[in-house]
């Protein structure tokens, strides 16, 4: 890095690692309550369980057809109002990425065991199976080897919304950033340093998700040796 | 004894089965016959439950196949094989057969396995017990099939129509495999166009038209030209039937 340029010292670096610090661990919270949250909203809304699938329908569709940003605002200004109680804002930026990526999560678990066909699911029940093990032993399986690309094209687009956060505050890559730009005016050397920094991070996402797709598909590969 | 009394099945306001009442004993081998949408699929998935029946009864030994509870213990003992096979397609072979009687009926991993693998053996697929369904031929998709449903060791064996989706030569060899299990003391009911074949396993033949038994009659009571071949419908269907084969 430009050691040159006596703009930057070795303690931008540091802020840097830092900001990629709050980044991962904010992306990777998120991601983990989304998930199981989807899953939940998936499932109810499978299942057809009355009023709270429709309740969650109703949640999901927003958190899916509105900016984020506009959630984040809501969040961040509108539970402190609404409940006089405060609210950091790594806490709002956890809450409102968890929700959006649930809502994404939901309609991929939705898709990918509607997509199981219905002709299986009958031959299960013939052999006495319940429909839990059915889930278990014969949705699940299957249905995971389809949601796994749109869930690791889904994490690596998430990853990049966390760069929204850096508005109401956190101190993420993005705002580390901003910070040393403010501070060195060299935005053709800071913003592709982040701007990679991103997409190193994509790029293991997308490493990780294709050995775990790999794991999950190896029955769908079998037609194409 | 599968006992099925006065049985309709409505989908809407298509009435499918109106009023079939059938009993089959231990060890009988049933061909069910009759034209296209008479209502033998619908029969058949009735009783294990697979379809609710909209009045009626069906019993399967002392269980009821109308009772929730009840109704696993039906199927445990009926097993089906299906026209498009159903394999479940992320498992392997082996994995297919053992699946029901790992997590139905409690049995040890090792022991189905042993149990799985004698099956494929005695159909001629042991060489396929690693592979995945998509790696199989139709032919020995169904003799999977078959392994999977005579795993679970099962009283009763529903087949509809297993050969339809296969060419004539896996065709033999699948009926080959059923006729062998016919001599066997296992209870089998089986919807077919193969009237041939209807004619050498099964000892009692029923013929579905509209969803009511036209005839219901021992094999060779039906062939023979005071039986089935009286009704014009039957004998129509017979004719069509030799054609379609010849
Ligand atoms: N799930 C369903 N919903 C509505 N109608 C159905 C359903 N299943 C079957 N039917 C109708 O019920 C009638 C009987 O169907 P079924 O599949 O039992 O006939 P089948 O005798 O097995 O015919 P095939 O020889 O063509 O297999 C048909 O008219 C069919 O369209
Ligand atoms: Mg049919």
């Amino acid at each position: 890095m430009g050691y040159n340029n006596e703009g930057f010292s070795i303690y931008d670096l540091q802020l840097l690692i830092e900001g990629l610090g709050v980044s991962v661990w904010i992306f990777l919270v998120s991601t983990i309550i989304g998930l199981l949250l989807g899953c939940f909203i998936g499932l109810v809304r499978f299942y057809r369980i009355p009023i709270l699938a429709q309740v969650l329908m109703v949640l999901s569709e927003f958190l899916k057809n509105s900016p984020v940003l506009v959630q984040l605002f809501l969040v961040y200004f509108g539970i402190p109002a609404l409940f006089a109680i405060d609210i950091s804002p790594f806490q709002a930026a956890v809450i409102t990425l968890s929700g959006n990526t649930a809502s994404f999560v939901a309609i991929i678990v939705i898709s990918s065991i509607e997509a199981i066909d219905k002709r299986q699911l009958d031959a299960a029940r013939s052999f006495a199976f319940s429909e839990v093990q059915i889930m278990k032993c014969v949705i699940f399986p299957q249905s995971l080897s389809l949601a796994m690309p749109l869930l690791v094209s889904l994490a690596i687009n998430q990853l990049q919304v966390t760069s929204l956060i850096s508005v109401i505050g956190v101190v993420d890559i993005t705002r580390v950033g901003d910070i040393i730009n403010q501070r060195t005016f060299e935005p053709f050397i800071v913003w592709p340093i982040i701007g990679l920094t991103y997409f190193i991070l994509a790029k293991v996402i997308a490493t990780v998700g294709s050995l775990l797709e790999e794991k999950y598909s190896a029955y769908r590969m079998v037609n194409k040796l | 004894m599968i006992k099925i009394k006065a049985l309709h099945k409505n989908f809407g306001n298509l009435e499918v089965l109106r009023g079939v009442n059938i009993s089959i004993n231990h060890g009988e081998v049933v061909s069910i016959l009759g034209g296209s949408g008479s209502g033998k699929s619908t029969l058949i998935r009735c009783i294990n439950g697979l379809e609710k029946v909209t009045s009626g009864s069906i019993t399967v030994d002392e269980y009821d196949v109308a009772d929730k509870k009840q109704l696993l213990n039906v199927r445990k003992k009926c097993s089906t094989v299906f026209q498009q096979f159903d394999l479940y397609p992320h498992l392997s072979v082996l994995d297919n057969i053992t699946l029901a009687p790992i997590n139905v009926l409690g049995e040890k991993k090792i022991e189905a396995n042993k149990v799985g693998l004698k099956l494929l053996e005695s159909v001629g697929i042991l060489e396929k017990a690693n592979n995945y369904p998509a790696q199989l031929s139709g032919g020995e998709k169904q003799r999977a099939g078959i392994c999977r449903a005579l795993a679970m060791k099962p009283d009763y064996l529903l087949l509809d129509e297993v050969t339809s989706s296969l060419d004539p030569e896996m065709t033999a060899e699948v009926l080959g495999i059923l006729k062998n299990l016919s001599g066997k003391g296992i209870t089998m009911i089986f919807v077919t166009h193969e009237i041939e074949f209807a004619r050498e396993i099964s000892n009692r033949i029923v013929f579905l038209d509209e969803g009511v038994i036209l005839k219901d009659l021992s094999k060779e009571h039906f062939f023979s030209a005071e039986g089935g071949c009286l009704e014009p419908r039957i004998k129509k269907f017979l004719s069509k039937m030799d054609k379609n084969n010849g």
